[in-house]
């Protein structure tokens, strides 16, 4: 191949060729021998050592994975009753394939047509067009979200004269209950310009919508479902020219079952919002808990607001409820703190018991009026009940006879600084959150003397520093800096009712998946647990019979006792049904001025098998009996299914009890 | 094998007067540059979708291009190169011109439009300083092995080499350097002038890429600093080149053994920048595999060997250069060109001989090979 016959005969060369010339050109053959070997050899690398890893970046260079948001999962009640729904509502959007065949006149005047009817801006249309086609042009691209009926019909009944603009289906949150429970739900929104790298990174598709609050937040890994994942295969340019290998749906997100017994808790919201009305206060909170379990039956926050408002996202309407001084938004069942005033007491009694400083068969005085410590402390009403005990201490709510102990709990440790009330308090789930799985839950707070050391740090005044005397007093009848949110109030009766056991709230039951299987089930996932205080000398102190038992005395004759201070309210309640609780009526100040008392009733039924505990406030009512028992007791009425009307009103009771 | 036995002169016949006239011409030669000629009017159509319009214009060139190598072979160039002067002051000249009233195309003026192509003498340009350096170094070879000498011959090139670059054409440059190399080399140049030559080169180089630019000094435009470097970076796809040679590479590596096929060569349409004319062989090798890619490059292999049998078959010294200078500037081609494909080289922009689309090169290969078998034709008649 390389020198033909004739190279023998002119074997000593051409004239011109000579030894020296001869290796010169030896040396270019050389260079021509190693060029060619080290191209193929590079090329046999490339083709056939490494093709495998080439082939998969080309494929990878070529196949556009788009993405699919799922129908998010649905809220229902613990009867498969919806809570939170999807409706489907229409974005208009460019759909970028066909769009690039309109010529730029056609484009214009198409935009044009678009913003006249939609009412979105020509130029802002212009610039989503172009960001589109620029950065996402395999990808449909929103020009109007949300759009009405009537726009919805106009385009769809004239595709031919919008070429490239499309609808597309998107699917958004109704709420059938309206108002019911709005807080707890929280928002759905989509990511936002500023979240966009951290949501890349996370993995988050661009146009998802994630839970923001509420329970779509606290649940949004389940309820947002499997995004869907839909290959093509795209030229450099974007063009789509086929389907890609890989398509996976998208799957609707888990069911979300709840614990909340929707007609219970359409009682409790209407008769909170009626009680509400009726005093003129500017809002209340009530929850209801199942005693055992801890399982959220019912909780409202009045004054609530139409979660639709906000999906719509009408600017007006939506800052209407954003910026009302009411706060609809506030969940003030587990976000809001409020002294819980003579709910409380029990608590007090309770250390007392435990504390060896008093026994429920003794009588004590209960006077109108009580010098402690240099300063005078009265009653409600300055009543005056003689020696009482204590289960009649509680039915009449009578502060002096607390006052009393809570002085002997004082002298007590005022050398040693240890903390009995708060120590007892706490284990009632009073100062921490209590665990419910709702986001944003306000811990309240148990004022101890590092409390106040540290929370009035810069006080000019020294004397803000100390734990006073005056400050147990005022502890041991759930005043001072004492604060809980209306949940722990609920919580702290449940363990008095159920026995002596704290229970964690939950709202969650179970989520179940689109093929009804169980993803998760929440049931006795935290079980209650034995409240037991240890000891300076890790001796164990139990809620022993002993102790609980006067306590439910008293409660039950707050409800059904002549003198009880909420008997107007309960004592009509059926047999079988009766209820015990606590009045209470905290003062309170706003913005540094004493406004009107608190409403609280907090109370279990039925009294011999507790099933149900309620906690309820209307703030700024009067006393605990006028406003907020009836609430609780419209709430039981509805759980337990005894006759409404066996619940009185409260409007008796204004001045006399609380 | 190719060529024929030796006839004797005089004979009437038509037959003989043929053989005659046929002697000494290199057929393999010409039948390996017409194959990777065709080959390549089938890859431009290839990477250019089946374009018809690619296709017939490519085919028009190499038929141009097969008019124009048996002109050129018929002609001997020792009349031309009696007026090297001459031709660089054309060949410069017309650069110039084009450089002021050419057509602009992706940021450089280096051609005219001729009608049928885009003429660019730059590209003509590589056959001129391929005689016109060999015919100097003849005029001048009594002075051989000074450095006068060789400065002469540097000078001869890198004037219009450096005139290219202006346009700006740093590839052709390259070309015209790569030519004087191989005419250097074989016209027995001392080794030390080789040398000291190569130790320009390189600090030139090193002073270019790595010294001046750690000073922040930089020379040539920002692009060409990447285009040149990119083939060193091992997964750098931020700047455009890195990104042209990524995607040709992933093109290469795709084909495979075997190839795509026509319809599945999804590398070429889009991904990979200039297919049917720089990166070429990467479409290329994307279609047909590594069973159409290693027999392209192994006939590449064969024509330069043929070249190099010209080489040591020319009748005088100026033939013996000019083949030099074409087997050097067919080497240099194919190895920076087919290199930048396959991410071994700097990107630099040279078309690879015969097989990417265009005019002026398709015509200049084939120029370069008339030359060849003119070379070897008269070799025949002379030892005969």
């Amino acid at each position: 191949m390389i020198d033909g016959p004739e190279r023998e005969d002119h074997g000593g060369g051409t004239p011109v060729m000579n030894q020296t010339v001869a290796r010169r050109v030896a040396v270019i053959a050389a260079a021509v021998a190693t060029i060619v070997g080290v191209l193929i050899l590079r090329l046999w690398f490339l083709q056939v050592v490494s093709a495998p890893t080439y082939a998969a970046a080309a494929t990878k260079n070529r196949i556009h994975t788009l993405v699919d948001e799922p129908v998010r999962g649905i809220i229902v009640d613990r009867h498969n009753v919806p809570l939170v729904q999807n409706r489907a509502a229409q974005n208009v959007v460019m759909r970028p394939q066909e769009f690039k065949l309109n010529t730029l006149e056609e484009r214009r005047a198409l935009l044009r047509r678009l913003s006249r009817i939609t009412g979105v801006g020509e130029h802002k249309l212009r610039v989503l067009v172009h960001d589109g086609l620029k950065h996402n042009p395999s990808d449909d691209t929103v020009l109007a979200p949300k759009v009405d009926a009537p726009i919805v019909n106009y385009l769809s009944e004239r595709r031919r004269d919008f070429p490239g603009i499309g609808l597309d289906t998107v699917y958004l949150r109704s709420y059938p209950n309206g108002a019911l429970a709005a807080q707890i739900f929280g928002q759905v929104a989509p990511v936002f310009v500023d979240e966009r790298q951290a949501a890349l990174k996370k993995g988050i598709p661009l146009n998802a919508r994630l839970g923001r609050s509420g329970l779509e937040k606290q649940y949004e890994a389940f309820l947002h479902g499997t995004v869907g994942k839909r290959q093509v295969e795209v030229e450099a340019n974007g063009t789509i020219v086929g389907p890609g290998p890989v398509s996976t749906p998208a799957q609707q997100g888990d069911t979300l079952e709840t614990s909340i017994d929707i007609a219970t808790n359409t009682a409790m919201q209407n008769a909170l919002a009626v009680q509400v009305a009726r005093t003129g206060s500017p809002g209340g909170a009530a929850v209801a808990l199942d005693v055992n379990t801890g399982q959220v039956l019912a909780i409202a926050s009045v004054a609530s607001f139409d979660p639709k408002v906000l999906v719509d996202g009408k600017a007006a309407a939506v800052d209407a409820i954003v910026s009302s001084k009411r706060s609809p938004l506030l969940n003030r069942a587990t976000e809001s703190v409020f002294a819980p005033g003579s709910t409380f007491k029990p608590f007090t009694l309770i250390t007392g018991m435990e504390e060896g400083l008093l026994s429920p068969t003794e009588f004590i005085d209960c006077p109108g009026r009580i010098t402690l410590f240099t300063n005078e402390y009265k009653n409600f009403g300055f009543e005056s009940w003689g020696a009482i005990s204590l289960p009649f201490a509680l039915q009449v709510s009578c502060d002096t006879y607390v006052d009393a102990v809570s002085k002997l709990l004082y002298q007590k440790y005022a050398k040693t600084q240890d903390t009995p009330i708060q120590n007892w308090a706490k284990l009632f789930s009073y100062g921490s959150r209590t665990g419910i799985d709702l986001p944003n839950e306000a811990p309240g707070l148990v004022p101890d003397l590092f409390w106040k050391r540290t929370h009035n740090l810069d006080s000019p005044e020294p004397s803000a520093r100390d734990w006073k005397p005056g400050d147990t007093i005022n502890l041991g009848l759930g005043q001072g800096d004492l604060q809980a949110t209306p949940l722990q109030v609920a919580v702290s009766y449940a363990a008095l009712a159920n026995g002596g056991k704290l229970v964690t709230p939950t709202l969650a039951r179970r989520l179940i998946r689109p093929d009804g299987s169980v993803e998760r089930n929440f049931v006795n996932a935290v079980p209650p647990r034995e409240i037991v205080l240890q000891d300076k000398n890790g001796n164990p102190k139990k809620l022993t019979p002993e102790i609980l038992d006067p306590i439910k005395e008293g409660l039950f004759l707050v409800a059904n006792g002549r003198d009880g201070t909420a008997y107007d309210v309960f004592h009509n309640v059926p047999e079988g049904f009766k209820v015990a609780g606590k009045t209470g009526t905290a003062e309170n100040t706003i913005k540094g001025k004493i406004a009107q008392d608190h409403s609280w009733f907090v109370g279990y039924a039925p009294y011999d098998n507790p099933k149900i505990v309620v906690a309820v406030i209307v703030q700024n009512a009067g006393t605990g009996a006028s406003a907020a028992a009836p609430v609780v007791c419209r709430t039981m009425a509805s759980y337990l299914r005894f006759p409404v009307d066996s619940c009185g009103d409260g409007s008796g009771t204004q001045g006399k009890s609380h | 094998m190719s060529t024929l036995a030796p006839v004797t002169r005089g004979s009437g016949s038509a037959r003989r007067r043929l053989r005659a006239e046929t002697v000494g011409i290199d057929w393999v030669l010409i039948a390996v540059g017409v194959s990777i000629a065709l080959f390549g009017v089938l890859a431009v159509w290839a990477a250019t979708k089946q374009s018809d319009l690619y296709l017939t214009k490519q085919a028009g060139y190499v038929v141009l291009g097969l008019g124009a190598m048996a002109a050129v072979s018929l002609v001997d160039p020792s009349r031309l190169a009696r007026y090297p002067w001459f031709l660089l002051g054309g060949l410069c000249a017309s650069v110039l011109v084009v450089r002021l009233v050419g057509t602009v195309v992706n940021g450089a003026r280096r051609s005219i439009n001729l009608g049928i192509f885009q003429l660019q003498p730059s590209e003509l340009g590589k056959v001129v300083v391929i005689v016109m350096v060999a015919a100097v170094a003849i005029e001048r070879a009594t002075e051989l092995g000074t450095w006068r000498y060789t400065l002469t011959l540097c000078g001869v090139a890198g004037v219009p080499a450096f005139a290219v670059f202006l346009q700006p054409d740093l590839g052709t440059s390259l070309v015209y350097f790569a030519i004087l190399a191989s005419i250097l080399l074989v016209v027995c140049v001392p080794w030390s002038h080789l040398a000291t030559l190569g130790s320009i080169v390189a600090s030139l180089a090193a002073l270019l890429f790595v010294i001046l630019p750690a000073f922040g000094l930089r020379v040539l435009p920002a692009h060409q600093y990447a285009r040149l470097l990119s083939f060193l970076s091992s997964s750098d796809d931020s700047s455009r080149y890195g990104y042209q040679v990524k995607q040709g590479v992933i093109a290469i590596g795709h084909g495979g053994a075997t190839g795509t096929g026509l319809d599945n060569a999804s590398q070429t349409f889009g991904f990979v920048p200039e297919q049917q004319t720089d990166f070429i062989f990467a479409a290329l090798s994307e279609v047909f595999g590594f069973v159409g890619a290693a027999p392209l490059i192994l006939a590449f292999g064969l024509l330069m060997w043929r070249g190099v049998r010209t080489i040591t078959q020319a009748s005088t010294r100026l033939d013996l250069l000019i083949a030099s200078g074409i087997v050097g500037m067919f080497a240099f081609q194919v190895l920076i060109n087919i290199g930048m494909n396959m991410k071994i080289m700097p990107i630099t922009g040279i078309p690879l001989p015969f097989v990417s689309y265009g005019g002026s090169q398709t015509l200049v290969n084939f120029t370069a090979l008339g030359l060849l078998i003119g070379i070897g034709r008269r070799s025949a008649m002379v030892r005969r």
